[in-house]
């Protein structure tokens, strides 16, 4: 129910935002109503890595394989591949509660029809992207705050389309909510809600609200894993004015981090186990 | 002939003469510090030889009182190192105390004493006249103190007639009297002389050197002060001179001042000359104080001039075993007597029994008893005894040979009086038979006392040991029992309490009476002792291991701590501890838990450090492992894994 007005309020505010950036497709086409796309069904799996490198310096990773609803059925997740999806960068932890990050981003996006043959099977989108991360604690619960900026080429895949740039803006709030512990640590059940808008720009842009992504997951913090997993929902218009899709979107990920910096030195001396 | 050769060859060749040489320096003189000059020859070996004259003065302050002045002179000669000729002696010691000085000049009060010697030697002998003179100075007149003329020396005794006075102001005393050759006192003598306060006057009897009898007058009322007759001297020179004599002789030696015939020192025949032969010591002491063969650098007569004579009696064979044998049993009795009258434990505990007390005050009375012994066995060990007229002694048998001994002792409140009987069979054997006899039975009486002393104080040891150890036992016990409770003390976790109730329960209780039971089965004393001993271990081991014990939750939580670290999660922003290498962290805390169980459940004291020591291995193991690339091992590491399964992969 939370989830089914959560997914209503977002529409709305899309749908005003919408109107008010974009006045002049207002007054250039009277759309009168609104179409929605059936819903499509995604699955993404996701590998997340973070390697400490120093004690503000880390490694950053993503690792996706997407996939996407077969052409005739919508619901099964799973029909074709979608993405493989790569992100790589450089996080300097200013603080605990304050990181910036850099670093290029490598996605294969495949054809939507394996089977027309004015499909390339995959193109690459190469893009570099930057962001700021903030978290603070409300209670026990840790609240992030991620302003990423891509700065991306894409094409399609049909034959011969050509790259498009567009900069892109997103903010994502995410909560983790510990269930069975104080506050989040190590083998910790939790909750993460968490939202994250895009906005585009480029020449080619009418629309700069790209999307809006409405993830609910649970989790598991353990030692140097973490275990997430949800759905995820995501609204937006398409390059058809006034033509929204949704999508449903299974996302399964792991987190891994390791902390390469020096080998453990004990502080106790053979001595302090004596009797 | 010889001599005349001798004689020409010197004239002829002086310089076979040895060459005489002077000496002037320093030199001491009868232990007399001060200067000599005299002549002497070189012998072998660069050896002084002091032959021709010689002088000796000594000028000397008092170290101790600078008003004290010695002045002293010694003229003589010496022949090849001996004194020969005359020798002049002149000793002063004067006292100077300054009074006042008036008009620049001293005035002084001056009092002197002088001693002036003129003697006469003979190859370093007293040989030839002597004359004796001893001055007084004081308040400015110098008055004689004691003289002595014509005191004839003839080969080193004193020969004839001669006289010494000494004026006090009470009276002159004097020595008067006869010396045969060979220095032997004879005739009359008289002696007058200060005793014990009064002015006695002492008339001595002597027969060639024989004390035939004295007496004693006191010169200020006239009154008999002692009269002793010498009968069985007189007996026995009578039987001599009429060669009538059977066992005895008279001895060939020369005996010193004291008369003995066979006395011991306290009968009266002894008590009674000490007086007068004191008064004749300080006599020869003064005339004689530069020779040394007469008179010691102490002051004491060694030897003297005049001399007494006594018997000498044969000894029969079978005495003369005695005579050896007596010394010997003597000095057996002597040591066992010193050191139980000297035992610190009989004295302790001589209240225990009448039999100890009994004993203790025996031994006391022995101890004197083998001091007076002492004496008749000194005796027969320098063989003195050969001079002794035994006769006295069966007349009048020694105090210590007594035929019953008392012994007074107190036990409890009783004062109580014990006999020891001895039999004395002096009918039918000699003294020496009598005086091993009696040694024999002292000896036995000795053995039996030792024997029931032995016997008591062993046993009040052994007691006393066990005693000691079971008040040691009750004491440790205690002390263990209230270290082992925790009796509303807080500080201590729940786990500290259960381990170390477990150990009192396990150990102190049920290990504890297990050896206690043993103990008091035991009925031999050195196994109960032995018992007794493990059942203190015990207690100590615990003792030691307490503060072990408490410490081995606290050091596991200090491992516990060591294996989790702080981590900073990337993804969730939060830093929180994390356990570090949790497979091998687990694998350590299941076989500490293993071992835990074992200390709570052991029940035999000396295991329990067995396992303190195998807790303290796992424990440095673990911290080796913390910091060691253990991958490999945590990868073989398995939650089913046995207990010495784990052992062996932590290497334990």
């Amino acid at each position: 129910m939370l989830l089914k007005n959560l997914c209503r309020g977002i529409k709305v505010l899309v749908f005003l935002m919408s109107i008010s950036i974009n006045p002049s497709i207002a007054q250039e086409t009277a759309i009168t109503e609104r179409t929605n796309l059936a819903p499509t069904t995604e699955s993404w799996n996701g590998f997340y890595l973070k390697l400490r490198l120093s004690d503000k310096w880390f490694w950053y990773q993503e690792n996706h394989y997407r996939r996407k609803n077969s052409i005739d059925n919508r619901s099964d997740f799973v029909g074709r591949i979608s993405q493989v999806y790569n992100r790589f960068g450089l996080t300097y932890l200013i603080a605990d509660n304050f990181e910036v990050t850099f670093g290029p981003t490598l996605v294969w996006n495949f054809t939507p029809d394996p089977e027309n043959p004015e499909f390339v099977n995959s193109t690459l989108e190469p893009r570099f992207w930057h962001q700021w991360l903030l978290t603070q604690n409300v209670g026990r619960v840790k609240v992030l705050h991620q302003f990423r900026f891509e700065h991306r080429y894409k094409r399609s895949n049909l034959i011969g389309a050509d790259y498009l740039y567009t900069n892109r803006y997103r903010y994502k709030i995410t909560a983790y909510i510990p269930l069975n512990k104080p506050r989040m640590e190590n083998k910790t059940l939790f909750l993460a809600p968490s939202n994250e808008i895009f906005f585009e720009t480029g020449n080619h842009i009418l629309n700069i609200l790209e999307e809006n992504r409405v993830y609910t997951a649970i989790g598991y913090t353990h030692n140097n894993f973490m275990f997430f997993g949800g759905h995820m929902w995501t609204y937006g218009p398409t390059s058809t004015p006034g033509t929204f899709r949704n999508r449903h979107i299974i996302r399964l990920n792991l987190m891994y981090t390791l902390d390469l910096r020096n080998k453990r030195r004990p502080v106790i001396k053979a001595t302090d186990l004596k009797f | 002939m010889k001599r005349f050769t001798v004689s020409f060859l010197i004239l002829l060749f002086p310089f076979l003469l040895p060459a005489q040489q002077l000496y002037s320096g320093a030199y001491t003189f009868n232990g007399l510090k001060g200067e000599s000059v005299f002549e002497f020859i070189q012998g072998k070996n660069e050896e002084v030889i002091k032959d021709g004259n010689f002088q000796f003065f000594r000028k000397q302050i008092d170290k101790l009182d600078n008003t004290i002045f010695y002045s002293t002179e010694i003229i003589g000669q010496f022949q090849n190192n001996l004194k020969s000729g005359i020798w002049e002696y002149e000793d002063e010691r004067h006292n100077v105390v300054l009074k006042d000085i008036e008009d620049f000049k001293v005035v002084i009060d001056l009092n002197s004493e002088q001693f002036k010697l003129k003697s006469s030697y003979s190859q370093g002998i007293p040989d030839g006249r002597w004359a004796f003179v001893q001055n007084e100075f004081s308040e400015g007149k110098l008055k004689p103190k004691a003289q002595a003329e014509e005191i004839r020396f003839k080969k080193g005794d004193i020969v004839g007639k001669f006289q010494y006075k000494e004026f006090n102001g009470k009276g002159t005393h004097f020595i008067r009297g006869e010396v045969l050759e060979g220095g032997l006192m004879n005739g009359e003598w008289t002696l007058v002389y200060e005793d014990g306060g009064r002015f006695v006057s002492e008339i001595r009897k002597y027969e060639k050197g024989f004390l035939l009898g004295l007496v004693k007058r006191d010169l200020e009322n006239d009154s008999l002060i002692e009269e002793l007759v010498f009968f069985k001297t007189i007996e026995k020179l009578q039987l001599v001179n009429n060669k009538q004599n059977s066992g005895f002789r008279i001895a060939d030696e020369k005996f010193g001042l004291f008369f003995n015939d066979g006395f011991l020192e306290d009968y009266k025949e002894v008590i009674e000359q000490n007086s007068g032969n004191a008064f004749i010591s300080s006599f020869l002491r003064k005339i004689l104080k530069f020779d040394e063969a007469f008179v010691n650098a102490e002051g004491l007569l060694i030897e003297t001039p005049i001399h007494t004579k006594r018997f000498v009696f044969e000894i029969n064979r079978d005495d003369q075993s005695a005579l050896v044998g007596i010394p010997l049993k003597y000095n057996g009795l002597k040591e066992i007597v010193t050191e139980y009258s000297e035992k610190n434990a009989l004295a302790l505990n001589r209240f225990q029994s009448d039999s100890l007390a009994k004993a203790h005050a025996f031994f006391q009375l022995y101890k004197v008893k083998i001091t007076q012994l002492g004496e008749l066995v000194k005796l027969f060990d320098s063989k003195d005894i050969q001079y002794f007229d035994l006769g006295y002694f069966e007349e009048r048998r020694p105090s210590f040979l007594s035929d019953k001994d008392l012994i007074n002792f107190t036990f409890g409140d009783e004062e109580i009086q014990k006999t020891i009987e001895y039999t004395i069979d002096d009918q039918e054997k000699s003294f020496f038979a009598l005086t091993d006899s009696y040694l024999d039975q002292m000896v036995a009486e000795v053995e039996r006392q030792k024997s029931i002393v032995d016997f008591a104080l062993r046993r009040i040891e052994k007691n006393e040991g066990l005693r000691n150890l079971e008040k040691n036992i009750q004491v440790k016990k205690e002390a263990m029992v209230k270290l082992y409770s925790f009796d509303g003390e807080d500080g201590f976790s729940s786990e500290e309490k259960s381990l170390v109730e477990a150990i009192r329960v396990n150990i102190l209780t049920t290990a504890f009476n297990r050896l206690n039971e043993n103990y008091a089965k035991e009925d031999d004393f050195e196994l109960k002792n032995q018992a007794g001993q493990v059942i203190l271990d015990l207690l100590s081991e615990m003792e030691i291991q307490h503060p072990k014990l408490l410490k081995i939750h606290a050091v596991n939580a200090t491992l516990d701590d060591l294996y989790m670290e702080e981590v900073f999660n990337p993804f969730t922003y939060t830093r929180y501890d994390q356990r570090v290498k949790e497979r091998l962290f687990e694998a350590g805390q299941k076989v500490f838990g293993y071992y835990l169980d074992q200390i709570k459940s052991e029940q035999e004291y000396t295991e329990i450090k067995t396992w303190l020591n195998k807790i303290e291995k796992l424990n440095v193991r673990m911290l080796e492992l913390y910091s060691a690339d253990t991958r490999r091992l945590e990868r073989r590491l398995n939650r089913r894994e046995s207990i010495s399964g784990l052992k062996s992969l932590l290497d334990l």
